[in-house]
């Protein structure tokens, strides 16, 4: 278990993160989900001792580790760059934490065997780094963090260097290796559908301050705020003027919005909300096809699944609608 | 599976304390050889400059400047430098993007003529040089034999500095400005062209005023080296050409030492005051490209045919100008001594001049001497910096800002001021050195060399540092390693490579190193440079022969050993193929 408690991070004079408490349960998956300069990164690399906390508390499995050293942590850290030894070989590479603990020469042969095993990366045992592929270095610097048994298993975007097809295959390796090791792992990305594929649970980063704590789930249905409702793709988010279009009745203080896969445009089935649109632009994209369309005087993005028969094109006119549990209500 | 939480043990925080005992010993080593040697001298130089034992600085100024000999030095100085700058550059920028940016056949022999002055420089390639064009030069007397009027000292005086000069001073823009040309991002090239620019106008417009902060430091260097050149005007100087590197010793074997400061002390102005100006100048070229990819340099393909023939001719020109003095001296080693005598070049060939000189204890022991030196001197600059480079970069601090200044501090200064302020300072018994007298032992002379190799050791690995990732050492970090071990275990291991090419070049600047040898040694410490230097000189037609196979013996040792770092270093490196920290494939 990892835990944070009113921890601030800054540099120099500027706050990073404010005050910020956050519990990882042991065994979880955690992802520190934003933008770019929200606090993400930093906030884990305090975790893992490479930046001090200008105040609050990091404890690991109940132990202020607050101004312990990294090195005496028991984290296991996964760098963006994967900072995998060019001169040392995969074996070596993983073996490097067992021989920095002093551990006996066969426990360490026994372990590096049972990681790259997991990693299934027996047959490159004896290969250097630089002759790996991005995927295979990506297993072995896993592998190398997760040798020595950390309590704690931290990664900094370790997907972001991989090829969209790659990330996805890696996406379920890692889960793969969670899921067998049971290790509690703080998992730092920008990539929403990343989070949601991996995690057991989201905390949502703006500003060094967590935005939502919750399950996948529940991040994406619920949205704890117009912020998060967005960041998870919710670009929706109807006027005054548009709602009473779609006979939507308002709600104080908050904002409803509607999901781009959830308008339908034309469609046989009567949606509770419809309301008159032109089509202004279409985009296709393979799979589906993107739509920016006029209601009143709003645009909205409406997203529908590909079809080779009915295509709507600039100019159509249309009937856009959607049912009452599409709409998030949000608070403003 | 079951976790475990690693505390530090007792054991490991007994180790944590011994390495901080060990740091702080470090660094009080560090300070005491920074004070002692890089600032203690200069301090006695000025001291003796300023505070005479009698009479005034205004009296050493006056009396020098009484002097036609001085005056003269000094003009014949600012002038040398100022064209071998212009020439240097001109013909090194040339090598440059000859090699690195045209697509010319022949690279391979290029690439090793222009590497040349590496191995083949100071007061070796100088003798070379006179073996080619001096009174016994092989072109002086094929030449006599067309142009009877020639005279012998035909290749003396100003020219004769400046030509040797501008061949032997272009190790700099080998080493460090052809990288500089393979980082440019081609696509800059390319957007020019695309814009209706040619080939070589691109070149000079794009490419080259990005390659400024490298031509600057160039000028920088070669002006440096020029002000302070010792054994070209020494031994190719001739009677009516003086320079002032040579006076500033002649002075010093006077006894006038204040005066010898003095002149020094002038020069190391006139290098500050250059240096301040680089530096001005370097901050207002200061270019960052803005572009999110880099397109590796590539060779553009001269299509113009007259174009592409004057790129050969130029770039064999100046292969065949560096080759022919090495390929001189080698024919010499190898010719009989009658053949010698008679001025003629012999296809019979002797070893006889290289059993000379294993058999000849006076020429030998200088060699072996200046083996031994080099195995003492660049172990300890090596040692010094990389821990100097270590604290510049892992601890920035003020502290460490002034350390960075200090180690570069013989960079700048003439080589005949640091043997001058190493003569003052250490010439009668110092505290700093435990009361001894270092003039006249043998460590003085490593000591020395250790001082000029600080700056080339500092720099690299200094780059290298900044290279390193710093996810590497926070991944050691991470999994449990402290600072010892990940600095042997993974730092210097990947700085290994550069710290081989680093003692191989110090090598070469030291093995025949001239300036501060001949200052300072002593019979127990004779170098190599200093007996080249006397073979040089003498007329002696029949130690031409030995002279060369001196020479030679000199270039090979070099090259051998640049030879083998390279390959020590691409042992170590090949391991690292490509870049292991990130990067899909």
């Amino acid at each position: 278990m990892i835990s944070t408690q009113k921890l601030t991070v800054g540099y120099g004079e500027t706050t990073v993160i404010n005050g910020l408490d956050l519990h990882v349960q042991a065994g979880e998956f955690l992802t520190l989900l934003g933008p770019s300069g929200c606090g993400k990164s930093t906030l884990l690399r305090t975790l893992g001792g490479f930046i001090q906390p200008a105040s609050g508390t990091v404890s690991i499995d109940g132990r202020d580790v607050t101004r312990t050293d990294p090195e005496h942590r028991g984290i296991g850290f996964v760098f963006q760059s994967y900072a995998l030894f060019p001169h040392l070989s995969v074996a070596d590479n993983v073996a490097f934490g067992l021989k920095a603990r002093q551990e006996e020469r066969k426990t360490v042969t026994r372990r590096v065997t049972e990681m790259l095993e997991v990693s299934g990366l027996s047959e490159l045992g004896a290969a250097f780094p630089g002759q790996l592929s991005g995927g295979q270095q990506q297993r072995v610097a896993i592998a190398r963090a997760l040798a020595p048994k950390p309590s704690v298993l931290l990664m900094d975007e370790p997907l972001s260097n991989l090829d969209a097809e790659l990330r996805v295959k890696m996406r379920s390796e890692i889960l793969r290796i969670h899921r067998e090791l049971e290790v509690t792992t703080v998992y730092v990305t920008h990539d929403q559908e990343e989070a949601l594929a991996l995690s057991d649970r989201i905390a949502v980063l703006r500003h060094g301050a967590v935005q939502q704590l919750a399950p996948p789930h529940e991040i994406y249905y619920r949205p704890a705020n117009a912020y998060v409702g967005q960041f998870m793709g919710a670009t929706n988010s109807l006027t005054d003027n548009t709602c009473r279009l779609f006979a939507l009745a308002p709600v104080a203080e908050r904002t409803p919005f509607v999901r781009p896969e959830r308008i339908i445009l034309g469609g046989d089935e009567p949606r509770a909300h419809t309301a008159a649109a032109v089509v202004e632009e279409v985009t296709f994209l393979g799979p589906s096809t993107s739509y920016t369309v006029g209601v009143g005087d709003q645009r909205l993005s409406v997203q529908e699944t590909s079809r080779n028969g009915t295509v709507w094109h600039t100019g159509s006119q249309v009937s856009v609608g959607f049912d009452a549990t599409d709409v998030m209500w949000v608070e403003s | 599976m079951t976790q475990r939480i690693t505390t530090p043990a007792p054991s490991t925080r007994l180790l944590t304390v011994i390495s901080r005992c060990l740091f702080v010993i470090a660094s009080a080593a560090l300070l005491w050889f920074i004070v002692t040697f890089l600032y203690w001298p200069n301090a006695v130089a000025l001291k003796s400059v300023f505070l005479p034992d009698s009479g005034s600085v205004w009296e050493s100024i006056q009396t020098l400047a009484a002097s036609d000999r001085v005056v003269a030095a000094l003009r014949n100085t600012l002038v040398v430098s100022l064209i071998s700058v212009i020439t240097v550059n001109i013909v090194g920028t040339l090598q440059v993007f000859l090699l690195e940016a045209l697509d010319l056949r022949g690279l391979r022999f290029l690439t090793i003529a222009y590497a040349l002055p590496l191995v083949f420089s100071s007061v070796s390639a100088i003798t070379g040089y006179a073996m080619v064009y001096g009174s016994n030069g092989i072109l002086t007397r094929a030449l006599q034999t067309v142009f009877p009027a020639l005279p012998d000292t035909w290749f003396t005086g100003m020219p004769a500095i400046i030509l040797v000069h501008t061949f032997t001073m272009t190790g700099y823009h080998f080493l460090f400005m052809r990288p500089a040309l393979r980082r440019v991002d081609f696509s800059m090239v390319e957007a020019a062209r695309s814009l209706g620019m040619g080939v070589v106008p691109a070149l000079l417009r794009v490419v080259m005023p990005i390659m400024r902060p490298m031509v600057l430091a160039s000028v920088l260097m070669v002006f440096i080296s020029s002000i302070g050149s010792f054994a070209a005007p020494n031994i190719l100087g001739g009677t009516h050409f003086p320079m002032a590197a040579p006076l500033v010793m002649a002075l010093s074997g006077l006894g006038r030492q204040d005066l010898a400061a003095l002149l020094g002390l002038g020069l190391g102005l006139v290098a500050v005051i250059l240096l301040l100006w680089a530096l001005r100048a370097e901050r207002r070229s200061q270019l960052f490209s803005s572009n999110k990819s880099h397109k590796p340099f590539e060779r553009i393909t001269l299509r113009k045919p007259a174009v592409r023939v004057a790129a050969y001719l130029v770039a064999y020109a100046l292969a065949a100008i560096n080759i022919v003095p090495l390929a001189a001296t080698v024919l010499l080693s190898f010719s009989p001594l009658e053949a010698i005598r008679r001025g003629e070049l012999s296809w019979t060939f002797t070893f006889e001049h290289y059993l000379d000189v294993f058999g000849t204890p006076s020429v030998l022991e200088p060699l072996k001497n200046s083996l031994v030196l080099c195995l003492i001197a660049i172990p300890i600059a090596l040692v010094i910096g990389v821990f100097a480079s270590y604290l510049i970069h892992r601890r920035r601090n003020k502290l460490t800002d002034i350390l960075q200044i200090s180690v570069f501090l013989p960079h700048f200064l003439p080589g005949i001021l640091i043997a001058v302020g190493f003569m003052l300072a250490f010439g009668s018994p110092s505290a700093l050195v435990a009361g001894q007298v270092l003039i006249g032992s043998y460590w003085i002379l490593p000591l020395a060399y250790v001082v000029v190799l600080i700056p080339l050791t500092v720099r690299l690995t200094s780059a290298a540092f900044a290279g390193l990732d710093p996810a590497l050492d926070d991944a050691a970090r991470s999994l449990g390693a402290g600072p010892e071990r990940r600095f042997f275990r993974v730092t210097l291991p990947i700085l290994a490579p550069v710290l081989m090419q680093v003692a191989a070049l110090g090598f070469n600047g030291t093995f025949d190193e001239y300036t501060l040898s001949v200052m300072l040694y002593n019979l127990n410490n004779k170098p190599l440079g200093v007996t080249l230097g006397a073979l040089a000189a003498t007329q002696d037609l029949d130690m031409v022969g030995i002279t060369a196979a001196y020479v030679v013996l000199n270039t090979f040792i070099s090259l051998a050993v640049v030879l083998f770092a390279d390959r020590m270093a691409a042992r170590a490196s090949r391991r690292a193929l490509g870049s292991a920290t990130g990067g899909a494939r």
